[in-house]
């Protein structure tokens, strides 16, 4: 297991490969997430991304390899058991509870660490109210950084776009995550809301959260990873710092074709 | 709206304590039953209404609610505060047994298979003759015991299964603003995002079925010490589809709406009387038509037009 990662190493895929039928979606990827780094994971539409996400997060089931946090496996575990495990993700299509409240919604992610059982719930005890009334200080908390606090008992579906892509970040957080997997986020976004996306990653990651960031626009990816991996047709083909990245041949024939000329940069 | 809707409440349960002096006796037995069957829909409200589990069977919980208890007060002569509490676990242990299996499996494995279990409990409760009477079913079912006191009256009897309603009611909405009821609606809403934001979606589908099914066990204790006659076909199927219309018109994410659709469904075939054999017909039109004007059911078309009503602007 000693060689499975560097020792600042939060998070290591190794091998990961899923079939679909004859298709190698996901073929062999290798992924170390460097403690508290912003790695990007880029590539053209159709590489391999979103597999690679539902793999890493329980929602697909992998054909073999591993991915282990902190030297715990976490292929073979239901959804919510990696995340109680502190690997969290967004949905890069925004997939919130409509029927629920805004603050319902953050406070449904912290379900997997409560403490509180049927009976508490329903005889309201002082262990129920307890954790009830510190769940929902922590989403408010949440809200407001996010400055979604005005809309804390809205229903889901009158908050326009961006607020929602902000609050599915919301309720990745409240759980407390390890890692924080964000799958598209700036997909939608306005210019002035990817700015405050960025900004907001910035301060997550100035407080020691490692992040997993699969992004589509490049201009986010140069600003804010500290390294990015490139996938293509379900393999890994390059990584290395941004600057690094962004000058590979592999990758600029990836995304712009097989006789494009170094006038992308 | 949060203080309309406590209001709303006060004036549900004061008009449910008056009702008794102004219905009539016949009247009187059809609040009653829609009492004790709202139990059983307040059940299915939180396995379908929140969880999206596509429930079809109530019917047969009730159904061994009520024999556990006509069985256990005719041949061993306990009383119902002994039987009551047994009839909720059969109901659960059966629930549970149903569910785990199912529950793994995606789609509406669930709902065929309790369908088909509400099937089955017809038949043998039908053939089953030693155990449940066969087709004669079981009289003779003895009243219940309140501190020493013969509830054998109908206004007594009303009024013990209100008590139950308001205390079921009440454990419905402690649980609706809890860990539990966020889960579970979330699960509905997206399964996939319940899962990945910590929810364990299985264990909390499991938890849903089992107490919609104790909700219906306890409905049907009450029924057959209401009834004290019960027979194999009043848990046939048909029933557990009119449960699901009753919860339906009324709000399906409503515990409100469950009584109050509970209410309508069953005195609605007397306000429908003088059509004669039309009735059949003209129900089913109905169910139709306010289904396709009120989609949210009764409850969830009020608090649409809320704002409207009131003149003002509400974020609920």
């Amino acid at each position: 297991m000693s060689e499975t990662g560097a020792p600042d190493t939060i998070l290591s895929v190794r091998a990961l490969t899923r079939r679909f039928g004859g298709l190698l979606a996901v073929n062999s990827v290798d992924l170390d997430l460097p403690r508290g780094q912003v790695l990007a994971l880029i590539g053209p539409n159709g590489a391999g991304k979103s597999t690679f996400v539902n793999l890493l997060t329980g929602v697909y089931a992998k054909t073999s390899g591993s991915v282990q946090l902190e030297g715990r496996e976490l292929t073979g575990l239901s959804p919510s058991a990696i995340a109680r495990a502190g690997l969290v993700r967004t949905f890069q299509n925004g997939r919130l509870f409509s029927r629920l409240t805004v603050i319902e919604n953050v406070m449904t992610g912290a379900d997997g660490r409560s403490r509180v059982n049927l009976f508490d719930a329903v005889a309201r005890t002082p262990r129920f109210r307890e954790e009830e009334r510190g769940v929902r200080e922590q989403a408010l908390t949440l809200l407001g950084e996010l400055r979604l606090e005005g809309d804390a008992e809205r229903r889901v579906g009158e908050l326009p776009y961006g607020r929602q892509r902000k609050l599915e970040i919301a309720r990745a957080l409240i759980l407390q995550p390890r890692i924080l997997l964000l799958d598209e986020p700036a997909a939608g976004l306005n210019s002035g809301e990817v700015e405050d996306l960025i900004s907001y990653v910035s301060v997550l990651r100035g407080r020691g959260l490692s992040i997993l960031l699969i992004e589509h626009n490049m201009g986010l990816v140069m600003r804010l990873a500290d390294r990015v991996a490139v996938i293509n047709f379900g393999e890994k083909i390059a990584e290395g710092t941004p600057a690094e990245v962004r000058n590979d041949e592999r990758v600029i024939e990836a995304y712009l074709g097989r006789k494009a000329s170094h006038a992308a940069h | 709206m949060r203080h309309a809707q406590l209001i709303g409440a006060i004036l549900a349960v004061v008009a449910a304590l008056v009702a008794p002096r102004l219905l009539s006796e016949f009247n009187l037995r059809l609040a009653t039953l829609s009492l004790h069957t709202s139990i059983a829909v307040i059940g299915l409200c939180i396995a379908f209404g929140w969880t999206g589990l596509l429930h079809l069977g109530q019917a047969a919980f009730i159904g061994i609610g009520a024999y556990a208890t006509a069985i256990l007060s005719t041949q061993l002569g306990l009383g119902f505060w002994t039987t009551m509490p047994v009839a909720l676990v059969a109901s659960g242990l059966v629930a549970l047994c149903i569910a785990v299996p199912m529950l793994r499996l995606r789609g509406h494995y669930l709902a065929l298979a309790v369908l088909g279990f509400n099937v089955t409990f017809e038949i043998v409760a039908r053939n089953w003759t030693k155990l449940t009477g066969g087709f004669d079913g079981i009289t003779d079912i003895p009243p219940v015991l309140f501190f020493g006191i013969e509830i054998n009256d109908d206004r007594s009897y009303y009024y013990l299964c209100l008590g139950f309603v308001i205390v079921c009611a009440l454990f419905a909405l402690a649980l609706r603003h809890s860990r539990y009821g966020r889960a579970m609606i979330a699960i509905r809403d997206d399964e996939l995002a319940a899962g990945t934001s910590s929810v364990s979606v299985t264990r909390m589908k499991v938890l849903a079925f089992v107490l919609a099914s104790m909700l219906a066990g306890l409905s049907g204790a009450l029924y057959a010490h209401h009834a004290t006659f019960i027979a194999p076909q009043d848990f046939e199927f048909a029933k557990s589809v009119t449960i699901l219309v009753m919860l339906i018109l009324g709000g399906e994410l409503s515990i409100a709406g469950a009584i109050l659709g509970t209410v309508i469904i069953t005195f609605l075939p007397e306000w429908l009387r003088f059509l004669g054999d039309y009735y059949q017909a003209v129900f089913g039109l109905l169910v139709l038509v306010i289904l396709i004007v009120m989609p949210n059911g009764i409850v969830g078309k009020v608090k649409q037009l809320w704002p409207k009503l009131t003149g003002r602007k509400t974020h609920v």
